[in-house]
């Protein structure tokens, strides 16, 4: 995304007037896109990663912790570098829904050499020093992905009121203030997100049952009918969007190649999302899951009580499975098709018309599956299109269908190619990990290309790992779906008939494409069973040129990922836990008091700036070799 | 076949990316994998029933083997190519022979780089031997000379034998190969000698004996002698894809 141009937003009536007209543009953009670009070839290897940052202000004396509203002062400065020198900055800053995040991306991508592996972590530090030049004393750039006491009094700096009977929120938590204001979009969002569904979101995270824990946890189900007594009760969108996260992007060389990666790396997701999870607390209190993702899910879920199927459908068309926010449905290259074993909800004019109009039934299926939303977000000067040349109705779309992958189209008049955009990760608390996350995943990529590997197991087994991937230390304690055999595409011809008959009549035996296996078997490696996706990763590596400082760099973030699959270290998660329920103010009562957090958000800031060592987190070797520029021995070289 | 009343023979592994055993095998060192690919190669070629070559020169291979369309699949424009060449011996016929044979497997005109990996076979001294290095080196020259070999370099060697080598040589050593298990910690002179350089340091995982002397033998029934080893890498360029990688073994008296 680049700079937001700032425009006029409709109001939701009129927004909603308007959704047909943004469906049919949408579609037809596609198609005049689609005609245009897709026999694109021979483009390169382009990625980057994306990290977002909340702003915390400590007040030492009173040992308390907020999040200090200054985003939109700050982005002004930092854009301004941008403004001067567009193609020559090192970052880019871009507004997040919340008045106290950042989000920062490297200032040109990454290319296709293995030593742009070695310049990620340096670049995220340099995004880190930059924007912390900015700060005041008293506070912190932090890559946090929950704020632990997002919504709880006078979470703010400066502090701010919730206004639950006007404003685009509504929420008894979240004041409409700690909305990043310098962009009508995310207002206009929360409104018409509220407006669509016809009232507040709803967000019920079971709570962490301890020993002094109170049963109803507060009195929100006093306030809200939609609030489970026995749950933290969350009512605004920016619950969820008001998390980081870490995500990238990478650039395939055609779109077979493009269609590809997304199917192979959605099977990836929850591992991912187990692996990295970040978020245990929310609102104050200790809860059962481990990760922000259905947080978010639920925090923009705009669909109707119609469409959620508890009324009958009257004036919405379908009943729709998911939130606009959730896992993908449907795998979109054709060793994919056989396991999308989900019924897709779409409209079958647009699927028609697609198909009319020469694109194949898996890509049909999936954009007209996309474009069963409404837009939720319109500017008065973006109605009218040109829909030979622009596509901004069919990004309206795509980009507020927020899935665990992303298949992007290359954009107009450009010199970016098909890209594929991995989203499920929590964002970590130090530069070290999440340059060891992004360039896993990217290796990852590289080693599934050369191989030719196949991780591809039924969509409806990786929704259910979705799940089991947010529970309470998944990381350690769960069993996922993962595909046994991985190397080959031709599966054996009695499994293909299980997956076109459904299973029931199968002896499982012949069925079983896929097995029960921890994070630490997967990653790691199962003896006489199943490689592990770091023994893979080395065995290419061993088939590369790799210069000797990116080695010793790949080798510290695939050792440290290692340890977090084992259960050797913490996750994020686990470890906020710990010190949580160990802090000598914790009551057994799941409540993250403002000393806690104050003591929790101080300790996380000195660990990021190594201050404070915490091998329990991660590890003992957290030295990297990472610089900032690339050999000009090997530069040559791509 | 009688393996054994050919003078000459080379076992080419082919593309062993697409050798499912050996990808499930992941992990494995160099050696066992070579090990692993030859066992392959030599059990497919034996179960092939192939006609008897003509010429005095065996190839042992395999019939399901898909590197020429690998290659294919890309232009050789976007493909980088290089080959490692283990030796311990410095006739210059050996590391012609290797040289070539890597050609004519590949179909290919001229290759990216080739590394040299250069061990005395009975190491009885330690160091290295500087006199028979430059011997090879000097038929690696000729290769680059003709354009035919665009870089070359050394893999495990000390770095004042590099130095040595690089203020003698006609042809720079472009690349020098580290050992993986060294690379967090590279002498910061030979650091700044790269840098000043512009030589590429690289890391590899091989042992110093890449194959073990019977190896072959217990493979193939027959006590044929390893006269040089070679792996070869096809990269696809500024993408980070392997496209192909193999062994040729060159075997026979010399």
């Amino acid at each position: 995304m680049g700079l937001l141009t700032e425009g006029s937003p409709l109001s939701w009536e009129e927004t909603k007037e308007l959704a047909e007209h943004v469906r049919q543009h949408g579609i037809i953009q596609f198609i005049n896109l689609y005609k245009r670009l897709r026999d694109r070839q021979g483009d390169i290897l382009k990625w980057g990663d994306e990290v977002e940052y909340i702003i915390v202000k400590f007040d030492n004396e009173k040992r308390q912790a907020k999040v200090s509203l200054r985003a939109q002062e700050i982005l002004t400065e930092l854009n301004k570098k941008e403004l001067e020198d567009p193609t020559g900055v090192k970052s880019l800053w871009r507004p997040e829904y919340g008045a106290y995040m950042i989000e920062g991306t490297p200032g040109k991508p990454y290319g296709g050499l293995l030593a742009h592996f070695n310049i990620v972590e340096a670049n995220m530090k340099h995004r880190r020093e930059e924007a912390t030049q900015l700060l005041k004393p008293d506070e912190c750039l932090m890559s946090l992905t929950s704020f632990p006491r997002l919504g709880c009094e006078n979470f703010t700096d400066p502090p701010s009121k919730p206004t639950p009977n006007e404003g685009a929120t509504r929420s008894l938590f979240f004041p409409d203030d700690a909305i990043f204001p310098g962009h009508p979009r995310f207002k206009t969002l929360s409104r018409n997100i509220r407006q669509r569904r016809g009232e507040k979101v709803a967000i019920n995270l079971p709570v962490y049952r301890d020993e002094n824990t109170k049963i109803p946890v507060d009195d929100s189900h006093k306030f809200s009918t939609a609030a489970l007594p026995d749950h933290v009760y969350m009512d605004a969108m920016g619950f969820g969007m008001g998390c980081c996260c870490l995500q990238l992007t990478f650039q395939a060389c055609n779109i077979t190649e493009a269609r590809t990666l997304y199917d192979q790396l959605t099977p990836l997701c929850p591992i991912m999302l187990a692996l990295t999870a970040a978020s245990p607390l929310h609102r104050g209190c200790i809860t059962d899951v481990d990760c922000r993702w259905n947080v978010i899910s639920c925090s923009v879920d705009c669909r109707t009580k119609e469409e959620r199927g508890l009324e009958s459908l009257k004036n919405n068309k379908f009943v729709i499975k998911k939130s606009r926010y959730d896992s993908i449905d449907s795998y979109l290259s054709p060793q994919g098709e056989k396991f999308n074993d989900v019924p897709l909800t779409y409209d079958p004019k647009i699927y028609q018309q697609l198909i009319d109009n020469d694109i194949d039934h898996l890509l049909a299926q999936h954009v007209a599956h996309l474009f069963i939303r409404d837009t939720v977000s319109l500017f008065s000067e973006k109605v009218h299109q040109n829909d030979e040349e622009d596509t901004d109705h069919f990004e309206n779309i795509q980009s507020t269908n927020w899935q665990t992958m992303r298949f992007k189209p290359p954009p107009p008049n450009s010199t970016i190619g098909w890209r594929v955009e991995f989203r499920p990760c929590e964002v970590q608390i130090t530069d070290f990990e999440n340059a060891a996350i992004v360039c896993f995943v990217v290796l990852l990529t590289r080693v599934i290309l050369s191989y030719n590997l196949d991780f591809l197991i039924p969509i409806s087994k990786v929704d259910e790992n979705m799940q089991n991937a947010q529970q309470r230390n998944a990381c350690k304690e769960r069993k996922f779906w993962f595909r046994k055999d991985i190397t080959t595409h031709i599966s054996p011809p009695e499994a293909n008939e299980c997956c076109k008959k459904g299973a029931t009549n199968c002896e499982p035996k012949d069925c079983e494409v896929y097995d029960c296996m921890t994070v630490d078997e997967i990653i790691n490696g199962k003896e006489g069973d199943f490689p592990g996706l770091i023994p893979l990763i080395n065995t290419y590596l061993s088939g590369m040129d790799v210069d000797a400082d990116t080695h010793c760099t790949i080798q510290q973030y695939l050792k440290f990922i290692q340890r977090r699959a084992s259960g050797e270290i913490f996750t994020t998660a686990s470890w906020i836990r710990k010190f949580v329920t160990e802090h000598p103010e914790y009551k057994l009562d799941s409540k993250v008091s403002e000393k806690i957090n104050y003591d929790l958000l101080k300790t996380i800031c000195a660990i990021e700036k190594g201050e404070m060592s915490c091998p329990e987190l991660l590890g003992y070797s957290t030295m990297s070799k990472t610089k900032e520029n690339i050999p000009t021995a090997l530069s040559k070289n791509c | 076949m009688d393996i054994g009343s050919h003078k000459k023979c080379v076992i080419n592994t082919g593309n062993i990316l697409s050798l499912n055993d050996i990808t499930r095998k992941s992990g494995q060192n160099p050696t066992e994998e070579l090990i692993e690919a030859i066992n392959i190669t030599v059990k497919e070629f034996r179960s092939s029933n192939l006609a008897p070559t003509q010429n005095s020169k065996l190839i042992i291979h395999r019939p399901t083997d898909d590197l020429k369309a690998k290659i294919e699949e890309q232009s050789l424009a976007d493909l980088k190519i290089g080959l490692k060449v283990f030796l311990n011996d410095d006739s210059k016929v050996l590391i012609q022979e290797a040289v070539e044979e890597g050609f004519a497997t590949l179909k290919v005109p001229c290759v990216q780089n080739v590394i040299l990996q250069f061990k005395k076979d009975k190491l009885i001294e330690t160091g290295d031997d500087i006199n028979s290095l430059k011997k090879i080196w000097g038929v690696l020259e000729e290769y680059v000379k003709n354009e035919k070999i665009s870089q070359i370099g050394l893999a495990d060697v000390e770095e004042a034998t590099f130095r040595n080598v690089y203020e003698w040589a006609t042809v720079k050593p472009a690349i020098i190969q580290i050992n993986l298990a060294t690379c967090c910690v590279v002498p910061p002179t030979l650091q700044q000698f790269c840098k000043d350089n512009d030589v590429q340091l690289l890391t590899h995982s091989d042992p110093s004996e890449i194959l073990p002397k019977d190896a072959v033998g217990d493979s193939l029934g027959v006590p044929l002698p390893v006269k040089w080893i070679s792996r070869f890498l096809v990269h696809i360029i500024c993408r980070g894809v392997l496209c192909s990688k193999g062994y040729l073994i060159g075997l026979g008296e010399y």
